[in-house]
């Protein structure tokens, strides 16, 4: 039972991490609070599946289904830098409030998932749904997808972490600390936005994408997946990718935990109710007096 | 009578790791001009902060106007009669140069909710009132054609002088002015050394960063500069 | 085209908007919570009314009580928390509110809601019809609108406005700003509760899906396009919205469509009005 809840934990964490690094990787890069990486998270699985509901038609269904993954990818970065040009880009070179471009992401998010419940209607879709216990034992049982996610995810993971050892990370960590600075320096600020922003938003979208696979997802579960990155990233430090990573596995373990005692539609409550939480206590409360007074 | 408007003890300050203060210990007399000298970097923001209450010290205590200050909130040290100018000075760009002074008031029922419903008269009597006393700084810091224009609009001088009366209409005691010389024409210094002139006058207490060293020791009571994390009295 | 149902929902929105623009508009934070004020002011009436068989002014009272005592924590956040995260904080108290709303059957009914409400009774009159609510309505958006117009010149709202546009130097002067904060958060809680009880009185029924987060968004659009920091942009975007599902209605498409096409829309306006007008049409103030 306990090793059960424990290899839960590890497969909702690692999927959680992937969703909270890409989430951590575009906040760091552009500093937008980037609530349409929610959209992006259903895009992707929506995008598959509308893809290989045409290609099936000509091509065999293993390969239809691999060609409409990476399409999907293709076609949410192509969607991210997209949004990037038209209205991150403008709203940094105006240098606003980070509120107003939290704001134009949730309308971009609000755009996007209502354009796909506009042409797919709000029922939920899915990718596939067989699947089977591969694994048995007396600590746990393993199903396929959760053997896929958990190898995919990890692979991913270790993937990130090669990332955050080459010169690109580098390059990322200098823009979010000082971008003119790092300009000064000749790192390219828009080729690193560029960068963070398809970086991130493939991994969410792999996630999304993966788990199509287990259950069936609505338009609307964008935001929650968002708001718990979101809560990954403030309590492991944004300037850590590490940082979020454990986060992950600490919100996952609370996560698995509490659905012993509470039903689902709580527990999502539980995750904002951790978001509160970590804001008012965690966020050092007030803004440190230094960055106040330097901020006028 | 002279008598300690500041007295600090001991104070000391790091900031992740850096040190900037060791056991500082200095005392103004109220009723004079004290300038700080120090180079970049040195710290000298950071002091006024701790003073003001926009930072807590990691040792030592301060004590302003007989008062030791215990809770580092900068609006409650404020009105204890702490006034703070930053080198960006503090104004607000929406509301003309009247309404600075109207707002700077340091006590308004106007400003209580309550007394809206249960007090008007206090509340219209009290605006007569602060108009008056505007209209007379204004005249006194000769800002009075700027009286009806936005605050925002105002040159950097300007501004730095609505700060300055702004501060006197608060009632400040002490004024803690970020180089009050900066950036400005040599016909606003002699606008502002003017101005400090005539608040010393009237028994306000200065205390300045200044870079102009040359202004600031022109109307300077004592001199003060930071060096190895400690301020030394110069004269 | 029910132009006295239109009406009403412009009275019960111009107040829900003027409130939102107390809050956000007065002090620069942007609040998403407005929804969640909105649906507890309805739900308290209801109770107070089905369960305890209170006159309606009675429940208002009871409700708006209620709504003050809730809205503490959106102040707390005021205090405590910057620009950005305040924000997350009402849209994570939003959502916390309407999943207790949806969840908690026993008080509220769950995704059911809360049907047959008593009529308003005044002075033994029992009030029906639309016209008749669309005067109550009126009453109220007129009390409320009268508070604002008193308040706009004052020694009050001058020192709100200067906390909102550089509240470092409003501390330096010594002012009290937490306590600003409690009042145009509190203010606004009454407001919003009477909207909240005006709406479930004439619906006689409600439910979680009036109060969600794109209802909170719903009326932070308002704001925003409108503009804030003064009467006309709230007034404005409030009716501009109430008005725009009508046009929306006359596509013939299917309800579900055409929700989310109305949501597109009010997305679209949303990115457009910040990304090219933050003062929103009229305002006075930008979100900076």
């Amino acid at each position: 039972m306990l090793t059960q809840i424990l290899l839960n934990s590890i497969i909702s964490a690692v999927l959680l991490a992937l969703v909270a690094l890409g989430f951590n990787l575009i906040f760091n890069a552009t500093k937008v609070f980037h609530l349409a990486h929610g959209a992006m998270y259903v895009s992707a699985l929506y995008a598959t599946f509308g893809f290989r509901t045409l290609l099936t038609k000509v091509v065999p269904h293993g390969l239809s289904t691999v060609i409409s993954i990476v399409l999907s990818l293709v076609l949410i970065s192509v969607l991210v830098i997209v949004v990037e040009c038209l209205i991150y880009r403008p709203l940094y070179r105006k240098n606003v409030n980070p509120t107003i471009s939290m704001i134009s992401s949730l309308g971009v998010y609000l755009f996007v998932i209502n354009l796909i419940a506009f042409f797919f209607g709000t029922e939920s879709v899915s990718l596939s749904n067989s699947y089977r216990i591969v694994t048995s034992n007396d600590y746990f049982k393993l199903t396929n997808v959760e053997f896929m996610h958990l190898l995919s995810g990890i692979g991913l993971i270790v993937l990130v972490i090669i990332f955050s050892k080459t010169r690109f990370y580098t390059h990322l960590r200098a823009v979010a600390d000082n971008y003119s600075v790092a300009e000064k320096f000749g790192i390219n600020v828009q080729r690193t936005r560029f960068m963070a922003l398809i970086a991130g938003t493939v991994l969410v979208g792999a996630v999304g994408i993966m788990r199509g696979y287990e259950i069936a997802l609505d338009p609307n579960v964008g935001l929650t997946i968002t708001l718990a990155a979101a809560v990954a990233v403030i309590i492991g430090g944004v300037n850590s990718l590490t940082g979020t990573l454990v986060a992950c596995f600490v919100i996952a373990l609370i996560e698995n935990f509490s659905v012993k005692i509470l039903t689902a539609q709580w527990k999502d409550m539980l995750t904002y109710t951790l978001m509160i939480g970590v804001l008012v206590f965690y966020q050092q409360g007030l803004i440190s007096v230094k960055q106040r007074v330097d901020a006028r | 009578m002279e008598s300690r408007i500041l007295h600090i003890e001991n104070l000391s300050k790091s900031f992740g790791g850096l040190k900037l203060f060791d056991e500082v210990n200095i005392v103004l007399q109220q009723g004079t001009i004290n300038s700080l000298f120090g180079s970049n970097g040195s710290g000298k923001t950071t002091f006024f902060n701790l003073i003001g209450g926009y930072e807590k010290p990691d040792e030592g205590k301060i004590h302003f106007n007989g008062l030791t200050i215990r809770f580092h909130n900068e609006s409650v040290i404020a009105r204890a009669g702490v006034g703070r100018m930053w080198q960006d000075p503090s104004v607000f760009p929406n509301h003309t140069v009247l309404e600075n002074l109207l707002v700077s008031a340091k006590t308004h029922p106007g400003e209580s909710f309550l007394n809206y419903i249960f007090d008007r008269t206090s509340i219209k009597t009290k605006e007569a009132e602060l108009k008056e006393t505007a209209h007379r700084i204004l005249h006194q810091f000769k800002l009075e054609s700027k009286a009806e224009q936005l605050a925002g609009s105002l040159s950097l001088g300007e501004k730095k002088l609505l700060s300055i009366s702004m501060l006197l209409m608060n009632d400040a005691l002490l004024l803690l002015l970020d180089e009050p010389f900066s950036s400005v024409n040599p016909d606003t210094i002699e606008r502002i050394s003017e101005a400090l002139l005539e608040l010393r006058h009237a028994g306000k207490t200065i205390f300045m960063i200044e870079h102009k060293i040359k202004f600031a020791e022109a109307i300077s009571d004592h001199l003060f500069r930071i060096e190895h994390y400690k301020i030394a009295q110069l004269s | 085209m029910n132009w006295l149902h239109i009406l009403f929902m412009c009275e019960i929105y111009v107040i829900l908007a003027l409130s939102a623009n107390l809050v956000s508009g007065y002090t620069g934070l942007l609040s998403f919570a407005n929804a969640a004020f909105y649906g507890l002011g309805a739900y308290m009436t209801t109770l107070m009314m089905k369960n305890f068989g209170l006159n309606y002014f009675l429940a208002l009272l009871l409700a708006i009580v209620f709504n003050v005592l809730v809205s503490f924590i959106i102040t707390y956040f005021s205090v405590r928390l910057k620009d950005l995260y305040f924000t997350l904080a009402t849209i994570a108290f939003q959502v916390i509110a309407f999943t207790a709303l949806y969840n908690w059957e026993k008080v509220t009914g769950g995704s059911y809601g809360i049907s047959a409400i008593p009529a308003v009774r005044l002075f033994g009159f029992q009030l029906n019809g639309t016209g008749q609510y669309t005067i109550l309505g009126g009453a109220f958006a007129l009390v409320v609108i009268s508070f604002f117009v008193f308040f706009q010149r004052t020694p009050f709202v001058r020192l709100l406005e200067c906390i909102r546009d550089r509240e470092l130097g409003a501390a330096s002067l010594g002012k009290n700003i937490p306590y600003c904060k409690f009042i145009c958060n509190s203010v606004a809680a009454v407001f919003i509760a009477i909207a909240g009880s005006l709406f479930a009185v004439y619906n006689s029924f409600i439910d979680p899906t009036s109060f969600t987060l794109s209802e909170s968004i719903l009326i932070v659009n308002m704001i925003l396009i409108g503009g804030t920091g003064n009467l006309i942009g709230p007034i404005f975007g409030a009716c501009f919205y109430v008005m725009l599902p009508e046009v929306t209605r006359l596509i013939p498409i299917s309800s579900a469509k055409g929700a989310s096409l109305q949501m597109i829309i009010y997305s679209v306006i949303l990115i457009l009005v910040v990304r090219f007008k933050p003062n929103g049409l009229f305002g006075k103030f930008k979100f900076q």
